[in-house]
């Protein structure tokens, strides 16, 4: 039973970790459309874009288990 | 599920503060902002040191460069009014003058330089009896005078004194000078940009050039003449605008013409700049000026004007042509100058007070640190003798003038600030062009002789969001 709810939690985490990733990459999309480097001179997008995509990858995994 | 609220509040709040730090960074809001080139890593708003091949690969921290002159761009997220750039190095190949350039006009690919580090300077600093005034040294072979304008009112011959960085407040004049009618017309076809000396009194400027396009570049070509006066300030000028004619097919246009008159212009040196791109080819100059002194370089276009004579008062002369029909042995005074092969700049150094130059054919580029003529007698430099890389400290000279910062030491390298104003530079795709000066130093040669550069800090400054605002408002 423990064990079901730490998945659990983990899932809700990473779901978070997944909208939150996407929403800063419609962010950061948006400002650097609007003044071009402002983000990737401090920030690597792809990295950012990598990271939200092996999150979701996490995040179906854990979907498909929990159903 | 009040943890899950926590985490999303806490990720979403991380999100926030980042987008707000980088709108920071664009903005810049308190309007100054440094950035930092260590050579460990690519730098998003300083770029490499380019062309390579006057470069080595970065290593532990710093790059070697090998060859004259080096460039970097500077990005910039807003406008800024100042750049403040501190140059850390090691000066291995010992080069004389180093200079540091920022880029003001593309087509004549003119930079306003500043001092890094001048090796005479420092000698002279070092034994000489010297002298400040706001950032200008007076250095002195013997005590004698206590201030610069002391010095300036009882001026010394022009031959015992050396310059740099520094504009004299005195104008040279021509005593003997008598402006005549007489139109002179300067024959040699020149491609591109160019600028020379002129020198007027009591008459009036009268100049007209032949111009035609050669239309072998994509683009406008437009010819604009600005003349200064010695005090660089503009007071005339004129623009001739594109044949229409903006492909690159190679149609030469029929010549046109470009008048410059101007009146009433006090007595003096005067500075002519035509600025324009190597499409545009002057075929004849006509002047009713007696002087007409090339300033460092000239672009001889037409291989088929043969035994043409110049005469300059440069030390150096360099020559290079791109074509075949440009290859010959050039005379100058009794030595010859070979130049056997295309793309590649051939020097002789060590030249007389005025040399004069033989050439059988056009279709070359002479270049020099002073001013070519078609008379003797017309060359017209109104600078004093330049603590340059050429300088060679005579026994006449015995007085320095510099407006020049000494690099300060820091362990095993040498630190050097200069400051530019932002606001005359030109972008280049929206980026500041610098470049470094390093004459002498040449990748050509199999010379192992390199100047190590360990970083670049630029310290930009500008209005601050503030003052842009209420301009705004």
């Amino acid at each position: 039973m423990a064990k079901i709810a730490g998945k659990i939690i983990v899932r809700d985490i990473i779901k978070e970790v997944y909208y939150v990733l996407g929403g800063a990459m419609v962010l950061f999309g948006l400002m650097e459309l609007i003044k071009p480097q402002i983000v990737i001179a401090y920030l690597n997008l792809n990295l950012i874009f990598v990271v939200w995509l092996l999150s979701g990858i996490i995040l179906l995994i854990l979907n498909k288990q929990h159903d | 599920m009040l943890t899950i609220t926590k985490i999303r509040l806490f990720l979403w709040l991380i999100l926030l503060i980042t987008a707000g730090w980088l709108g920071w960074q664009a903005l810049v809001p308190n309007g100054q902002i440094s950035y930092i080139y260590d050579f460990q890593k690519p730098h998003i708003f300083i770029s490499e040191l380019k062309p390579v091949e006057r470069t080595l690969l970065p290593q532990d921290g710093s790059q070697a460069v090998i060859g004259d002159p080096i460039y970097f761009d500077l990005y910039t997220p807003r406008h800024f009014d100042q750049a403040k750039v501190t140059l850390t190095f090691q000066n291995t190949a010992q080069v004389p003058v180093i200079a540091m350039g920022l880029l003001q006009d593309e087509q004549s690919w003119q930079f306003i330089t500043q001092p890094v580090q001048n090796r005479w300077l420092d000698q002279l600093l070092a034994s000489w009896v010297k002298i400040r005034q706001g950032e200008t040294w007076l250095l002195q072979r013997q005590p004698g005078y206590t201030s610069l304008e002391t010095f300036w009112q009882q001026p010394v011959p022009a031959e015992e004194i050396a310059v740099y960085n520094y504009q004299p407040p005195q104008q040279p004049t021509l005593v003997n000078y008598q402006a005549t009618a007489t139109q002179h017309v300067f024959p040699y076809q020149l491609r591109g940009a160019y600028q020379f000396y002129t020198y007027i009194a009591n008459e009036a400027v009268f100049f007209d050039w032949l111009i035609k396009d050669l239309n072998l570049e994509v683009g406008a070509d437009q010819t604009e003449v600005v003349v200064y006066n010695l005090a660089n300030e503009i007071v005339g000028s004129i623009a001739l605008p594109d044949d229409n004619n903006i492909s690159d097919n190679g149609l030469v246009s029929l010549q046109r013409s470009l008048n410059l008159q101007h009146h009433n212009l006090p007595a003096g040196v005067y500075k002519v700049q035509v600025k324009t791109n190597n499409d545009i080819v002057t075929t004849e100059i006509a002047t009713k000026q007696q002087y007409l002194s090339f300033i460092n370089q000239l672009q001889l276009f037409s291989p088929e004007q043969k035994n043409l004579v110049l005469y300059t008062d440069s030390p150096i002369l360099l020559a290079q042509t791109n074509q075949a029909a440009g290859l010959q042995n050039i005379s100058v005074n009794d030595r010859i100058l070979r130049l056997d092969r295309s793309h590649e700049q051939v020097s002789l150094t060590g030249l007389d007070s005025i040399s004069t130059i033989q050439l059988a054919n056009g279709g070359l580029i002479l270049s020099g640190k002073g001013v070519f003529s078609l008379q003797r007698g017309g060359l017209l430099n109104p600078n004093f003798q330049q603590v340059d890389s050429y300088f060679k400290l005579s026994d006449n000279i015995n007085y320095v003038m510099a407006n020049y910062n000494p690099p300060t030491s820091t362990g095993d390298s040498q630190m050097a600030t200069v400051d530019f104003a932002l606001a005359g530079a030109e972008l280049l795709a929206g980026k500041y062009r610098f470049m470094l000066s390093l004459p002498g130093l040449l990748a050509e040669d199999q010379i192992n002789d390199y100047i190590i550069l360990k970083e670049i800090k630029i310290d930009l400054t500008g209005k601050t969001l503030w003052q842009k605002l209420r301009e705004k408002l």
